[in-house]
């Protein structure tokens, strides 16, 4: 039988909610679909749901940073009306602390560092290097606990596809069908393997 | 004596400024800058791309250059790998183009679409790359075709060559309901105005 | 201005020169408030163009939106980057200056859909509450964009019908809206969403325009208002204000015990129904019949030929007066009472 998949469309899984947003379930019930997060960002990468992400997310805001990544401006959660986006201080603290986009997660197989050519673009493209994100021998990146998810990283990616990817938040909790991805600790010399069923 | 004493002090409390404020500083820091959506002309421009899960696999799609133009060559670049273990896909895979019309492919209502097929690919570090090059601007399919044993694998995913039309037949109708809407309450204000009260004259 | 009348004049009240010209203050109002819908994504845009320094990547519509933007604000700011920042949002909620302002339906919706109370969100809805609270439907005649639309619509809809074109005119319960509030209320809570944004036709009017202009598409709300257009010019003009709007119903709940409100001069009154002509919400100001859905439109205060309404204040309508004094029914009744004695 035919594995098929007709006209595949659109990323529904993995998508970002904008820096500050509230959990996914509680997010749903609080935003009023008002879009001003998208009419206030400066980078203009909030985009909005049709009907692709189901019913319960239409119109709530949403960014694929492959596309846009978001440069933590932090003025979505100033103007959000209903406190759906949390306001946030555009400091370093409060920043790590409580903006839980997601997490980035290199994929060796593809990264150029890895392959023996040296590169560290999503290093430099990193809002918060060092503290999110570290280089070694050949620029290999290591994705620190520090990490937010703003996704700047997969966006300057030269590979194609980006070796680099953030898995969202709401991905991230739940059971995602990938093995292959590591994630290095700070502080760990230990590769861990983060086995998801 | 004194006055060496002081001005220690002095220095002192200045390196002590400076560290504080370097330590703000740290804060302050440029946290990214706006960026307009880059155009073709960047080295990573925003690819049209796809994930999805499909069988055992999951599929990367992605096009470049990211608006592709007609005449002008581009490829696709298909990362495959396994869900369970992460590895790459080692059989080779098909790529077919099709035109995406309406209703292309649905059983009753289009014409039955012939796909052409672009060429086979085998993995090349990790990823299955696809010239094309497309002489006419469209909408175009590009299915992936792999064999994994006995399971037949085939995925569809969209190609837009050169740019696709700004104001769809929605946007249109409603410009000319608004300009009809507008217009017409202008032009034909008094006999608007008088009609509603001839109907009530009838009325009474 | 000279009445007639025989009874005494105590009763009559001088009416300020403007009431009359408050309808055309009203589309003034309507009109700037569309404007502003589409004006506000416009500035977004440009105001996105100069924080990415964008102008030497721009192509040829897009340097002209920033060029005729850049000419609309330059006047009024030097760092359109973060003064622009000022003026965000939809009548749905937006923010002016830094106030942030919410249709309470937003609110209603909100709560139900989470139950819960966010109080800073509460607190945006405050003004438009009370200000309702205070002179009634007020937003659905003034401000609504879909009002705006409708209105034109439904005077678009007398020209058709003046060269031959069907226009329907059924009319239905006006409680129905009440129920389609409540309801909507249920459906919120019970799906955790906020059903109201979607099916509320300036939410809708606001959200599909700032689609059309900052995200180039059209959603399925175009479709939806586009059939309540169609609804209203060929089964029941303003059918949708009238019976249909949950919005509408919300504001006249809040608005019954208005204090300022319309209210017939009877001593002028003459009967000639053009007050009830011109009622686009098919109320009955003739028989003094305002009750709490008329949203002080003062489309009635304009185009009555004898100035026999007028703004009072009073928490309630006045009863049924009967017919006005310089009407033929009254005068027949008179003589009768007069040939009587």
């Amino acid at each position: 039988m035919v594995k098929a998949a007709f006209k595949v469309r659109h990323i529904t899984q993995r998508y970002l909610r904008p820096p500050g947003a509230l959990k996914e379930k509680d997010f749903i019930g609080r935003c009023i679909r008002c879009n001003q997060c998208a009419e206030i960002c400066p980078n203009n990468c909030i985009k909005f749901f049709g009907s692709e992400n189901g019913a319960d997310s239409m119109g709530t805001p949403y960014i694929t940073p492959r596309e846009k990544a978001c440069i933590l401006c932090m003025k979505c959660g100033d103007v959000c009306p209903t406190g759906a986006i949390k306001p946030i201080k555009r400091e370093l603290e409060p920043i790590v602390q409580y903006v839980e986009m997601g997490k980035a997660r290199v994929d060796e197989q593809l990264c150029l560092s890895y392959q023996g050519k040296s590169c560290g673009v999503c290093y430099r493209a990193c809002p918060l290097a060092d503290t999110a994100i570290k280089v070694g021998y050949m620029e290999q990146p290591t994705v620190l606990d520090a990490c937010v998810g703003c996704g700047l990283c997969e966006r300057s990616c030269i590979q194609i596809p980006q070796a680099i990817k953030v898995i969202p938040n709401h991905l991230l909790a739940s059971q995602l069908k990938a093995t292959h991805l590591k994630e290095r600790r700070s502080g760990d010399n230990d590769v861990q393997i983060i086995k998801f069923k | 004596m004194k006055s060496n004493k002081v001005k220690r002090i002095f220095v002192l409390l200045q390196c002590l400024f400076f560290l504080i404020a370097s330590h703000s500083s740290l804060a302050h820091h440029v946290l990214g800058r706006p960026s307009y959506s880059l155009n073709e002309d960047s080295n990573t421009p925003p690819s049209m791309a796809i994930e999805t899960q499909i069988g055992d696999y999951f599929v990367t799609y992605m096009i470049f250059p990211a608006f592709p133009k007609p005449s002008e060559p581009g490829r696709v670049n298909l990362y495959v790998t396994r869900i369970d273990d992460g590895s790459i896909l080692s059989v080779p895979v098909s790529f077919y183009v099709l035109d995406d019309k309406l209703f292309s492919g649905w059983p009753l209502l289009g014409d039955p679409v012939v796909p052409e097929k672009i060429g086979v690919q085998n993995v090349d570090d990790g990823i299955f790359r696809q010239g094309f090059v497309f002489k006419e601007r469209g909408s175009y399919i590009i299915r992936a075709y792999f064999e994994v044993g006995d399971e037949p694998y085939e995925i569809d995913f969209p190609l837009q060559v050169g740019k696709a039309p700004a104001v769809g037949p929605i946007g249109f109708l409603l410009g000319l309901l608004i300009l009809l809407l507008v217009s017409v309450n202008l032009v034909q204000r008094k006999r608007i105005a008088r009609s509603k009260f001839q109907k009530e004259k009838n009325s009474t | 201005m000279t009445f007639k009348s025989s009874n005494s004049s105590s009763r009559i009240m001088s009416r300020p020169y403007i009431f009359r010209h408050l309808n055309k203050v009203r589309w003034v109002c309507l009109t700037l408030v569309f404007l502003m819908l589409v004006l506000i994504p416009l500035l977004g845009i440009y105001q996105h163009y100069v924080s990415a320094s964008a102008y030497r990547n721009l192509d040829g519509s897009e340097k002209l939106l920033f060029d005729s933007m850049h000419a609309l604000s330059s006047p009024f700011t030097m760092d359109p980057e973060n003064d622009l920042d000022a003026l965000k949002g939809t009548t749905w909620s937006g923010q002016l200056f830094g106030l942030k302002i919410t249709d309470p339906l937003a609110i209603v919706g909100q709560m139900s859909a989470g139950l819960e109370v966010y109080w800073p969100f509460v607190l945006t809805g405050l003004i438009p509450i009370l200000l309702t609270m205070f002179f009634g439907r007020f937003y659905c005649g003034w401000i609504c964009p879909a009002t705006f639309l409708y209105e034109l619509n439904s005077n678009f809809a007398l020209w058709l019908k003046k060269i031959g074109v069907y226009t329907g005119d059924r009319k239905f319960d006006r409680r129905i809206k009440y129920l389609i509030l409540l309801l909507g209320i249920i459906a919120s809570t019970i799906t955790g969403t906020i059903i109201f944004a979607s099916l509320y036709p300036p939410a809708v009017i606001g959200r599909e325009i700032y689609f059309s202009i900052a995200l180039s598409g059209f959603g399925g709300g175009t479709l939806f208002f586009m059939a309540t257009l169609l609804f209203d010019i060929f089964v029941s003009k303003r059918g949708f204000c009238r019976y249909l709007c949950p919005g509408g119903a919300l504001y006249s709940l809040l608005g019954r015990f208005r204090p300022i409100r319309i209210q017939r001069v009877v001593e002028t009154c003459n009967d000639c129904e053009k007050c009830n002509a011109v009622c686009e919400f098919a109320l009955n100001p003739m028989r003094d019949d305002f009750g709490q859905e008329c949203n002080n439109c003062t489309a009635c205060i304009a185009v009555c030929p004898q100035d026999a309404l007028t703004f009072v204040v009073s928490l309630k309508d006045l009863d049924n007066q009967g017919p006005g004094y310089c009407s033929r029914e009254y005068r027949s009744n008179s003589d009768e009472r007069v040939n009587e004695k």
